[in-house]
């Protein structure tokens, strides 16, 4: 819920329906897909556990980081300077006016850069502060610490102490500040020690710059190795050989000696950044790129050609599947025609060799009928010869 | 969780500030969502409601006025309604209620009260005065008889003579309540 004065109206898909206004730091709901400020959806979700668009039940846990599309979409409206109504017209990106805020807004809220004044004003209101208030702060804590002297010495009341008792000036005695001064050694250093100052707040002015920028590159860092663990999940060990690619290829090759080259090849680049965060997947990686070169792509199986995506490989595998499963179709066909046709010439052939036995089966009936006529016939003759004839 | 707390701590660089005026802030924006929801409902000219701020320089008290839809028996009617919006608006429903004594079964006749659900328990963030205005537009010409505020009217609502009698022996125009 940013106060920011949007300079042209925003698109209604960028505004959070519950402030009115467009998202600041987004969230999208992980049941329902409606995106909302994480304030805004955070407080609606302790008046009740729903979706405020749909009603459909919401807790904190349903939360996620809406798509960085949307974050940046907000990230880069331009919001005019709140302090528009005290005179700074400055217009920026709504990302980039927490910055101008700080460091450049002549009405912006900075505290009095002279150590020790706890002081905040506007910006522009600096120069006269230092000059006012710290002046005279030297003199303010030169008389601190004669009061504070006092205490031990309260019988020599006319005790005078330095102008320049703030930068270190030791002296404290009867002689005025003004008479002093001819004689200090301080008041020839003071311009050193104005432009010394000036330095310094100028530096720590930088430094908290500097400091705002990593911290921002910390958070990236952090959100990337997220991202990428998740996209090393989702890919399995795919991750891993794909990572590799260049190295795990000429490992394949030269067996044994590339077993050990080929991970501090590649794992080169991560390396050089690895002493600046905790390592806790490189030796995860070097055993598994190890393994990868060692076992899965030894020879039985063709290698799989790892310099391509997952996808593409997926896209060939599933081609020559196809590819097989035509062939095995074909030759399935092709075997079942043969078959029918070898079944039809043998039922031909039987049923020749059939027809030719029954030829000769007449025959031979033929034959025997002749026969036993011509036996009938010499039996009324010879019954004994009959008798032994038949027996035959 | 961790995602969330990760992503919410880059912003608050100086947190201390935040603190201090984080009241303030937040006050800030529910005005902010108001004069929003103020210019919304003047540019979208919605037919038969109007709403606005009670003085200048209070945001959190407004009147607005809905005319009976037509072909209802409010048809030509015109009802005042004050709103007021809590500190916590847009997280907890505003409080309604007639000004303009309105015979109907689910208002209450001597205080104004309405009974509708959108401004009790089914009360969401996304709702705004236009929603709230329309709903109490349509509540008009299609009242809830099962659970009335006001029993007569629910048993007088299915004759609509007698209700437009009872109806009109207790309104009284806008410009006399006013």
């Amino acid at each position: 819920m940013s106060l920011y004065n949007y300079v042209e109206t925003p698109n209604t898909n960028l505004v959070c329906c519950i402030c009115r206004a467009p998202f600041t730091d987004p969230i999208t709901t992980r049941t329902c897909t409606h995106t909302f400020c994480s304030e805004c959806i955070l407080r609606a979700l302790t008046h009740s556990a729903l979706c405020p668009i749909d009603r459909s039940p919401l807790s904190v846990n349903d939360l996620v980081d809406a798509s960085p599309i949307v974050r940046s979409l907000v990230d880069e409206l331009v919001v005019e300077c709140p302090h528009l109504s005290e005179g700074c017209s400055h217009t920026s990106q709504r990302q980039a006016m927490p910055l101008h805020l700080r460091d450049e807004c002549e009405y912006g809220e900075v505290g009095c850069l002279v150590d020790g004044c706890t002081e905040v004003m506007k910006r522009k209101d600096i120069p006269a502060h230092v000059e006012k208030a710290h002046a005279d702060s030297e003199m303010h804590s030169g008389e601190e610490g004669q009061e504070e002297e006092g205490s031990i010495s309260r019988t020599e009341s006319e005790e005078h102490t330095c102008p320049h008792a703030g930068i270190g000036c030791p002296y404290t005695g009867p002689l005025k500040a003004s008479e002093h001064l001819e004689s200090c050694p301080y008041e020839s250093l003071k311009g050193f020690f104005v432009m010394n100052t000036a330095r310094m707040s100028l530096l720590t002015e930088q430094n908290m710059l500097l400091r705002h920028r990593v911290d921002t590159l910390e958070s990236t860092v952090f959100t990337l190795r997220r991202e990428m663990n998740a996209a090393k999940n989702a890919l399995g060990p795919w991750f891993r050989s794909s990572y590799h690619g260049m190295g795990g290829y000429s490992v394949v090759g030269s067996e044994v000696a590339g077993a050990t080259a080929g991970p501090s090849e590649s794992g080169g680049g991560v390396d050089e950044l690895s002493p600046y965060f905790p390592s806790e997947e490189v030796g995860l990686r070097h055993r598994a790129s190890s393994s990868v070169s060692e076992g899965m792509y030894g020879g039985i199986v063709a290698p799989l050609d790892l310099g391509t995506t997952l996808e593409g490989t997926l896209v060939g595998l599933r081609e020559s599947m196809v590819g097989l499963a035509a062939g095995v179709d074909s030759a399935g066909r092709r075997s079942e025609i043969a078959l029918a046709n070898e079944t039809l010439r043998l039922g031909e052939e039987m049923m020749s060799v059939r027809a030719q036995m029954h030829g000769l089966r007449m025959q031979v009936h033929g034959m025997m009928m002749d026969r036993n006529a011509a036996l009938r016939e010499e039996g009324y003759g010879n019954f004994g010869m009959a008798g032994s004839i038949t027996k035959l | 969780m961790e995602q969330l707390t990760s992503s919410l701590a880059p912003p608050r660089a100086s947190p201390k500030s935040n603190v201090a005026s984080s009241s303030q802030q937040v006050a800030g924006s529910v005005a902010k969502r108001l004069s929003n929801e103020l210019m919304t409902l003047m540019m979208s000219s919605s037919p038969g409601i109007s709403a606005f701020p009670k003085h200048d320089g209070n945001l959190f008290e407004w009147v607005g006025t809905i005319e009976g839809p037509s072909e209802t028996i409010y048809a030509g009617l015109t009802f005042k309604i004050s709103i007021s919006f809590p500190s916590n608006y847009p997280y907890v429903a505003p409080t309604i209620k007639f000004d303009t004594p309105c015979y109907h079964p689910n208002v209450d006749i001597t205080g104004g009260a309405i009974c509708l659900d959108i401004l009790q328990d089914k009360w969401s963030a996304v709702y705004s005065v236009q929603t709230i205005l329309l709903s109490l537009q349509s509540l008009l010409g299609e009242p809830n008889n099962a659970s009335p505020l006001n029993p007569d009217a629910a048993s007088l609502w299915s004759t609509p003579t007698a209700f437009k009698t009872q109806l009109m022996k207790h309104y009284r125009p806008v410009s006399e309540s006013s």
